[in-house]
């Protein structure tokens, strides 16, 4: 009788504690989508005023570019959230494993959306260049920058989520064999 | 009934059924009580998933299955399976057929945990599945593979056990 209520306690508090965790994660998640649907209606917005003010163009389009890009990271954003946190463990262990090798692989289909949102935002920067800075003079700025990133996501893959790829590759080879 | 509430039927429908897995890749009890409350977490975060395509104790299994593939990172090499000598499904293991097995169960249970701690961590799952009492249709469902599959994969590995055991001081003839 009171082991049974021990384990009653047990469950209540994992469940509350389960509870806490989704609620948590749902408002971060909630937070950082209402940041950019917020930047996109905003960079819209800059880029009627721009165009209004300067009459020109390319600074319109500039600011739509930048708008662009943050669609595509709002939308990317909301994928990866959402296949994070719904990580089903009751799917078949094959097709659990697929999904996780997909999920910790470097690069992946949605990768090139990512690409795409690269591009408008040079774009919007070479349009909307500060100090009229010519194209390459950005690019100098802009390319390596954006190398440095990626090399440092290169190496968060690497040191956290490669050996998870490789063990969900490793067990379905095992299962597949 | 609220997510909540059918947690919590799960839960006390199916507490020794997930214990009983636990306990079959853990034997310490600390990391036994560990593994079940991942498994919860992982019931209560796959839970919206759930439609009734399958039975409620396949859909445990995977869960409990694919947690112990996800567990502990580190040392999933290292796992062991637990072996009970009172596990009534241990026979099937290594049954066959037309050849009838001497009851020496200690030594032969000691010897079989031994040579199932040596298996990969795919053909425990399997094996603990088998223990379980599941069907090879069952299982299939479990892991995702054809049903044909799991009974080639089984028949391996009873295979390999007949034949590591062979030399020693279980033979089975």
């Amino acid at each position: 009788m009171i082991v049974n209520k021990k384990i009653e306690n047990s469950i209540d508090g994992l469940v509350g504690d389960l509870k806490k965790e989704d609620s948590n994660y749902a408002s971060m998640c909630k937070r950082l989508q209402y940041m950019y649907w917020i930047l996109v209606p905003l960079y819209v917005l800059i880029g009627f005023i721009h165009f209004f003010d300067s009459g020109e163009w390319s600074e319109g389009i500039g600011s739509l570019c930048f708008a662009l890009a943050m669609l595509i990271f709002a939308f990317l954003f909301r994928k990866y959230s959402k296949e994070y946190k719904y990580v089903d463990y009751s799917l078949p262990t094959v097709h659990m494993l697929r999904a996780a090798a997909n999920r910790h692989s470097l690069f992946r289909k949605e990768t090139i959306w990512l690409l795409g949102a690269l591009i408008f935002l040079d774009a919007g920067l070479i349009m909307n260049s500060p100090m009229d800075a010519s194209i390459y003079e950005i690019q100098i700025i802009f390319v390596p920058v954006m190398l440095i990133a990626m090399l440092i996501g290169f190496f968060v893959w690497y040191f956290k989520y490669k050996h998870l790829r490789d063990r969900a590759k490793a067990f379905l080879a095992d299962i597949e064999e | 009934m609220n997510k909540e509430e059918k947690f919590n039927e799960i839960i006390s429908e199916n507490s020794d059924r997930i214990r009983r897995i636990c306990s079959y890749y853990n034997a310490n009890s600390e990391n036994q009580k560990d593994m079940y409350q991942e498994v919860l977490m992982n019931i209560w975060r796959s839970l919206d998933n759930f439609r009734g395509d399958s039975s409620i104790s396949t859909w445990i299994y995977r869960v409990a299955v694919n947690t112990s593939l996800s567990y502990n990172n580190m040392s999933i090499k290292h796992m062991k399976l637990i072996v009970d000598v009172g596990t009534e499904n241990l026979e099937c293991i290594l049954e066959d057929e037309h050849h009838k097995l001497k009851k020496q169960e200690e030594i032969k249970f000691e010897e079989l945990e031994k040579e199932l701690n040596l298996l990969s961590v795919i053909d425990k799952a399997l094996i603990s599945l088998l223990l379980e009492g599941l069907s090879m249709k069952e299982i299939a469902d479990v892991i995702g593979i054809k049903e044909s599959n799991v009974k080639v994969k089984i028949h391996r590995i009873k295979g390999q056990l007949r034949s590591k055991l062979k030399g020693g001081s279980y033979d089975c003839k």
